[in-house]
């Protein structure tokens, strides 16, 4: 009796793990496509000099990119590309680092320093698009 | 011409073709092609002490800044001498020659470790690019690549760009469009080892460029870090230097 009811305790046990990791890469498509909208903002507002659209669609990135700053990447990255964790985790304290620095150049009315860093950010997310999104297209 | 002044001429020229690494700024390969001399510099040990050629370990990776106070370079005395005269070419083209190691088994080497790929390089936080030693496995080398399982290789670990020490960091595999910039060393007869310049298309402009918040918090801004290295760079390993070193 005893080894049937942790069998179906351990069951319940990873069933709900799995579904943690489930909602995790959902969240992680979630924050993707929020990143996205923050980063096409900064463009257009950078496009009419609007410092407050900009700053605003920074914060917007921020805040999507903290899930992946925080959690484990081996939990949100495809199984092929887990190990490559570091390398993706670097990437997104990049992208936070750039766009701290971004708010600061703005501040400043520094436009050139802020573009330079809109661009750095764009570099860091293709830099592990490239990678690891690439691969994971190659295996399909 | 007055014979002082003649002999003024006689003696620059004289001093100029015994330690050409005095010109400052003045071309220095064989055909003077992309060579950027800087302040002449003793690389020393953590103490402040010379660093001498024999005391360093092979295959283990060194590290010390120059030509600027932020700008890491990677210092390897490798387990076999290398080649000499290696023919190298950078990403628009242009040939230079690399001349090879120093030391007594001519097998100590220097690069920057800015990649130029997207510019990753040592840094004190995290190191993604390092050299491989001998035997080492890395997933740059593909089983199709010669240096497969074989190790002796400077590997990025960022997009697996892989270079080899042994000639002047040419491009094995990988992204990368040209060789990591070398840094041009002399070795004394007192075994001292220095840095007099650079050789090769270096990336400092850019690196400046793209990691000023970087540089804000691991040198104190971006002037700082700017700063040329003036007569000692301290040399230590890269598990000193970095807190973690990641290789793929």
């Amino acid at each position: 009796m005893k080894l049937l009811l942790s069998m179906i305790l351990f069951f319940i046990a990873s069933s709900s793990l799995v579904a943690a990791d489930k909602l995790k890469q959902s969240e992680l498509a979630s924050d993707m496509r929020t990143m996205l909208k923050a980063v096409n903002q900064i463009q257009t507002a950078g496009f009419y000099y609007n410092k407050e659209g900009m700053k605003d669609g920074v914060n917007k990135l921020k805040n999507a990119i903290g899930s992946l700053t925080t959690t484990d990447a081996r939990s949100y990255l495809p199984e092929n590309e887990a190990y490559a964790d570091k390398f993706a985790q670097k990437r997104a304290k990049m992208i936070t680092m750039y766009a701290d620095d971004m708010i600061v150049s703005l501040n400043n009315e520094n436009i050139d320093d802020a573009i330079e860093d809109y661009s750095q950010i764009i570099r860091q997310c293709t830099s592990c698009h490239s990678r690891i999104r690439t691969n994971a297209w190659k295996l399909k | 011409m007055q014979r002082r002044d003649f002999l003024k001429v006689v003696g620059g020229v004289g001093v100029v073709a015994i330690a050409p690494s005095m010109i400052e700024g003045r071309l220095y390969a064989d055909d003077g092609t992309l060579y950027t001399s800087y302040k002449k510099v003793q690389l020393t040990d953590a103490e402040g002490k010379p660093l001498l050629a024999s005391a360093l370990s092979k295959e283990i990776n060194y590290v010390f800044n120059y030509p600027h106070a932020g700008t890491s370079c990677m210092l390897i005395a490798l387990p076999h001498a290398t080649q000499k005269s290696v023919r190298l070419k950078s990403e628009d083209g242009v040939e230079y020659i690399w001349k090879g190691g120093v030391g007594k088994e001519r097998n100590i080497v220097a690069f920057s470790s800015i990649c130029p790929h997207q510019l990753t390089h040592i840094n004190k936080s995290d190191t993604f690019i390092s050299y491989l030693k001998t035997g080492g496995k890395t997933m740059g080398c593909t089983k199709t690549m010669p240096c497969h399982d074989k190790g002796n290789v400077i590997v990025c670990g960022s997009h697996l760009s892989v270079y080899d020490p042994q000639k002047g960091a040419k491009v094995l595999g990988g992204p990368a469009p040209q060789p990591l910039a070398s840094i041009v060393l002399e070795h004394h007869d007192d075994d001292t080892l220095w840095a007099v310049g650079v050789l090769g298309p270096d990336k400092f402009h850019e690196f400046f460029r793209a990691f000023k918040p970087e540089l804000k918090e691991q040198y104190g801004g971006k002037r700082k870090a700017k700063k040329l290295v003036k007569d000692k760079a301290q040399t230590v390993t890269l598990a000193e230097f970095t807190k973690d070193i990641i290789r793929y």
